[in-house]
């Protein structure tokens, strides 16, 4: 129940952080696509199937606010949790760099899903790729930086939280 | 044990198979060409995010109260002065005014002597920005009115300092307006300082293209850039933004330049909605 309560206040204070804040505080107009870092994040706490959930379920509201590219959206924050979450249970498992790695292969997945997916958005930055390949390069980046952050102070959280109540039970006993 | 790992892989296979059938069928089902207003689905997102956007007014509304303090401390003599030149500015302003509207009666009573045809009203409804967009491929936001207050898909929206953009979806309650820096946005443009007519595009980088139809038209760095009112789009003369970058491509081609649009999107908290029919020679 907590630890519900707990991903749904992440979620709320993530979503007006990303529409509120964040546009004033844009490196070269690229701002972190938070709804990117979190899927990446729930596949690496929680798993691949977990990820594609969150993804899923971020694409689509992220799609809903900009009005076009619904599905498109949808796709590419599904591909970032379900590769990261994949990555890190079917290769390479626990290790201090994990959750960087999961959170570059996460990204970029999803950048691709989302130039697959929208040949639209391609064919509009044709005359300037540039920009395309900077802002794609600036979000990986961004996600790579604060994935590995979230996770880890997740897990601190988490450890510090399992030690509180191993110290409760010794009591208890 | 085999055959429990095997049911448990063959199960996530299956719902992965499921995910994947549902972002097709949202592909497919909520494509941008599908419709111009919102579907059910869409609606109920949009109205989710009525909360959330509320709880983003208050954050921000306390951010700039903060910042504003700290303003207040550090540059008390520079507003003192800057007060004292407004004052000066609002009394100049009152007497253009003033003269302004003596030429608006005056305009009125000729176009009724020569029997042209009266100027469309048009209606300007406030709204107020409850989201940006929050992902880097679109430049859009949410605004807290829709079909209900008489909103319509392609109302021009604007603000104090000129151009926003148009509204391409609606809700009952809210819509999303498309900003002009955004790679779909095209607008017709005149250039004020010669009359020279071109349009100008999003870049997807805060910024516009402008790209110069008039052949034998000139574009320096500096120039003011207005709707041009063509199209029947954009009612004409709203204010776009300055040119900050010009160039020709070839000596027998028109000018291309770069376009700063007046309007601070990043910081969009109250706008205009043209709505109704426009009157493109407004």
């Amino acid at each position: 129940m907590k630890r519900s309560a707990l991903w749904i206040g992440t979620v709320f204070c993530f979503l007006v952080f990303s529409i509120g804040l964040l546009p004033r505080w844009s490196f070269e107009v690229v701002i972190p696509d938070l709804f990117i870092i979190v899927s990446v994040c729930a596949g690496i706490i929680r798993g691949s199937m977990f990820g594609a959930i969150v993804g899923l379920l971020c694409g689509f509201v992220e799609g809903s606010l900009a009005g076009v590219y619904h599905g498109q959206f949808t796709a590419s924050r599904l591909t970032a949790g379900f590769v990261s979450g994949w990555l890190k249970e079917s290769i390479l498992q626990e290790h201090w760099l994990t959750p960087l790695f999961c959170a570059l292969a996460g990204s970029v997945a999803s950048q691709v899903a989302m130039f697959v997916t929208a040949p639209q958005l391609v064919i509009s930055f044709a005359d300037q790729p540039s920009i395309a390949i900077a802002k794609a390069t600036i979000e990986v980046a961004y996600a790579v930086l604060l994935s590995p952050a979230v996770v880890l102070l997740k897990h601190a959280f988490e450890g510090k939280y399992n030690s509180d109540s191993n110290v409760e039970l010794k009591h208890h006993a | 044990m085999e055959s429990a790992s095997q049911k448990h892989r063959l199960s996530r296979f299956f719902l992965l198979g499921g995910f994947v059938g549902l972002t097709i069928a949202l592909l497919l089902w909520l494509r941008p060409t599908a419709s111009v207003y919102a579907t059910k689905l869409e609606q109920l997102c949009m109205i989710l995010m009525t909360p959330v956007g509320v709880v983003t007014g208050y954050v921000s509304s306390a951010t700039r109260k903060v910042t504003k303090i700290f303003r207040l401390f550090s540059e008390s003599e520079r507003l003192e002065m800057e007060n004292r030149q407004l004052k000066r500015r609002l009394v100049e302003l009152e007497n253009e005014n003033r003269q302004l509207r003596r030429y608006m009666t005056e305009n009125y009573r000729l176009r009724r002597m020569l029997q042209l045809e009266p100027k469309l009203p048009q209606k300007h409804l406030a709204a107020e920005v409850i989201a940006g967009s929050p992902t880097n491929w679109v430049y859009s936001a949410l605004l807290n009115r829709g079909k209900e207050h008489g909103v319509s898909v392609g109302d021009i929206v604007i603000a104090y300092e000129g151009l926003v953009g148009q509204v391409v979806r609606v809700a009952n309650r809210s819509s999303i307006a498309l900003f002009i820096v955004d790679r779909r946005c095209n607008v017709g443009v005149r250039v004020k300082r010669n009359g020279a007519i071109g349009f100008i595009r999003g870049n997807g980088n805060g910024e516009c293209k402008i790209v110069l139809l008039t052949i034998n038209a000139d574009l320096k760095v500096g120039d003011e850039v207005v709707t041009s009112g063509l199209g029947s789009v954009y009612p004409s003369g709203i204010p776009v933004g300055k040119v900050i970058k010009c160039w020709k491509p070839k000596a027998n081609q028109t000018f291309n330049g770069v376009v700063k649009p007046f309007v601070d999107f990043s910081n969009l908290r109250e706008v205009f909605i043209i709505s109704g029919e426009r009157d493109s020679r407004l």
